[in-house]
């Protein structure tokens, strides 16, 4: 069945598709965005609700292979010491995560220039900042103006309330000299564009509302699983499975792929066809490589007094990027951020108790879990990952989602420079914790459940051999085909990667609005 | 024995057993479990074990025979067996940690010093002593 043409077909309405999708709409296009997950209430799951624990077990769960939901695709992840963690529906992973929302910083482009190593984004910090402050006002961003590692971000909503153990942290960083401030949040301190006070910035509260009351249209339950060529190698369209597992086709004059660091090489991988055996736009050969995953240290200090550290909004507490740069004499180079973190909720902290042994059901039960529960504080070291090739999204034929089409297979082994940055992020973090005063520390990493920002499978560039698509996310082979998520990620900076990947989302349909001949035929 | 007998038999049996686990705090600061956890919610999930079902069962069973159900003496059995622990002690968190009046206790009673700063004074004071170290660009 052959569904009506639409001008703008974006494939995926996570944090990238969203955004594309308002920053086209008004601008006179048929514009349709379709998913392959559902429409999910965000109170459905929110960090105040009481058994946000519990449902981020199951339903909610980070990982696609527990969830094993219709709108999942199982991701093999058994040659990774990193497992994908995703959600898929309208408003994507913004779902479920913690709102995190720091921007690149200006070396971040220049890693090659700057360090020899990765390599140069075609653009740089000044180009992107317009869009960065775009989108922080339309996602509604938390913070403090004055930060000297990002000396030009104002226009900020109240700060997080950084609570005891971020201000038990916060001296103990001023002990030691070490930059520190408040974490840049996805969370509307105050109420905001209509939204609720404290209610996180996922897309289901920010860019979706305004493009669907701009015209553009949602299909949720769509899963697109392959883009086809017409005879002049243009994309016409895609094939999808309807809510009802139905087969059809939808054409489109011009096609936005925005389902992430994995899901967009798998589906150009699946879309392989006779001029493009090896992947649509793969002439390069680099579509599902340089993979990279932000491999996570983690330090949790347990504190003699209760600081009610479970208290504020999960994740954002905190952070410094006193080691964000390479380090002179250093044995890796580029850094990573600390993030403070919030304390685990009662429910992570029994489970992990009774995990390790370190609580008795019986008389002691109680005593056990108070000394233990608000008297942790979680550090977590996001390191620069570099872009290597052998890292990559393969597609799995062995495993197939409900539609039939093959899962993928994630290559992923951590360099030695990350094994080095892990190992001093979590020997400098042990020590801000002493300082802190805390009374024991685990540590570990890379932490296997974190593999939430996937960048880089579509790299961007301006040589059609060494990328896949060029800086306004057009792909060198077919000319109405567009990537805009991290996918096309050159280098994975330090930090979270939504604010830049929505920029950068904004910058791309910024030029498809501004030249649209450039890459589509106007009728 | 009819069915359920032996049913309820298991039930007074697995409250009295969790509770075991999980008393009332000293202080009464937080709930024993039976006061919170949803006993026919609790025993369809941890009977989805086949194994434990059977072992439980057993004990329930044989008890049961006596004319006046120790349940006291069932409860102390099944606690001191470490395997039956294993088999339920994910799910008694579970329930217990997501009911709303453990989670009520947890944010009124225990945390008092509710931490609710009206302005950012203390904060901006803190940050006046934080280092400029870090080089812009």
């Amino acid at each position: 069945m052959k569904n009506s043409n639409c001008d703008i077909l974006i494939i995926g309405a996570g944090a990238a598709g969203a955004a594309a999708a308002w920053n086209l709409s008004k601008s006179g296009f048929k514009i349709l965005c379709m998913d392959q997950g559902p429409i999910i209430n965000p109170k459905s799951y929110s960090f105040d609700r009481l058994d946000w624990e519990n449902l981020s077990l199951k339903k909610f769960n980070i990982d696609p292979n527990i969830r094993r939901l219709k709108s999942d695709y199982p991701i093999n992840n058994k040659n990774s010491p990193i497992s994908v963690a995703n959600f898929n529906a309208i408003g994507g992973s913004t779902i479920l995560y913690s709102g995190h929302f720091p921007r690149f910083q200006k070396s971040d482009f220049k890693t090659k220039s700057l360090d020899n190593i990765g390599f140069d984004w075609p653009f740089e910090y000044e180009d992107l900042k317009p869009f960065y402050e775009i989108n922080d006002k339309i996602m509604g961003v938390a913070g403090l103006s004055g930060d000297p590692a990002y000396p030009d971000i104002k226009n900020l909503l109240p700060p997080v309330n950084i609570e005891k153990s971020g201000e038990k942290m916060a001296k103990a960083f001023n002990k030691l000299g070490w930059h520190w401030w408040p974490s840049y949040s996805g969370i509307a301190t105050k109420s905001y564009d209509g939204r609720e006070k404290n209610s996180k910035s996922d897309v289901n509260r920010t860019y979706l509302p305004k493009a669907i009351s701009n015209g553009v249209v949602i299909k949720p339950n769509c899963r697109v699983k392959k883009i086809k060529l017409d005879k002049k190698g243009r994309a016409k369209g895609v094939i999808y499975n309807d809510s009802r597992n139905i087969e059809k086709f939808q054409t489109a004059s011009l096609i936005i792929v925005a389902c992430s660091g994995v899901g967009t090489p798998r589906l150009l991988l699946n879309s392989a066809n006779k001029k493009f055996p090896n992947g649509l736009a793969n002439s390069s050969g680099l579509v599902g490589k340089n993979l990279m995953l932000h491999p996570l240290g983690f330090v949790e200090g347990k504190f003699e007094k209760n600081l009610d550290s479970h208290k504020g909004p999960q994740g954002c507490c905190i952070y410094s990027q006193e080691f964000y740069k390479s380090i002179k004499n250093e044995k890796f180079k580029r850094g990573y951020t600390i993030q403070i973190l919030r304390g685990t909720g009662p429910l992570e902290t029994a489970l992990s108790l009774y995990k390790f042994n370190k609580i008795k059901f019986g008389q002691t039960f109680h005593k056990n879990f108070l000394n233990t529960f608000g008297h942790t504080v979680p550090a977590a070291i996001i390191c620069e990952d570099l872009p290597e090739e052998h890292n990559c999204v393969k597609l799995d034929y062995q495993n197939k989602d409900s539609s039939n089409m093959p899962g993928v297979k994630i290559n992923y082994k951590l360099s030695d420079n990350s094994k080095k940055m892990l190992s001093h992020g979590i020997s400098k973090v042990k020590e801000l914790m002493k300082i802190a005063g805390a009374k024991s520390m685990i540590n570990f990493g890379p932490v296997r459940h974190t593999g939430w920002h996937l960048m880089g499978t579509t790299k961007m560039g301006n040589s059609k051999k060494k990328s896949v698509v060029n800086e306004f996310g057009q792909t060198h082979d077919i000319k109405n085909l567009v990537i805009a998520d991290s996918s096309v990620f050159v280098t994975s900076g330090g930090v979270n990667p939504i604010s830049t990947l929505q920029a950068i989302a904004l910058r791309i349909t910024n030029e498809i609005k501004k030249s649209p001949q450039k890459y589509f035929e106007l009728n | 024995m009819k069915i359920e007998k032996i049913i309820q038999i298991r039930k007074n049996f697995l409250r009295k057993l969790i509770d075991l686990m999980i008393p009332e705090h000293q202080n009464k600061l937080l709930p024993k479990a039976s006061k919170v956890v949803n006993i026919d919610i609790f025993s369809k999930s941890i009977f989805k074990n086949k194994e434990l079902k059977k072992k439980l069962n057993k004990f329930v069973i044989k008890e049961s025979k006596n004319r006046i159900v120790n349940y006291q003496k069932l409860a102390d059995k099944a606690f001191n067996d470490k395997t039956i622990e294993d088999y339920i002690a994910k799910d008694l968190l579970k329930l217990y940690f997501s009911s709303k009046i453990v989670q009520k206790s947890l944010n009124t009673k225990i945390n008092q010093n509710n931490h609710k700063k009206k302005d950012n004074r203390p904060l901006l004071k803190l940050l006046k002593n934080s280092s400029l170290r870090y080089k812009l660009g």
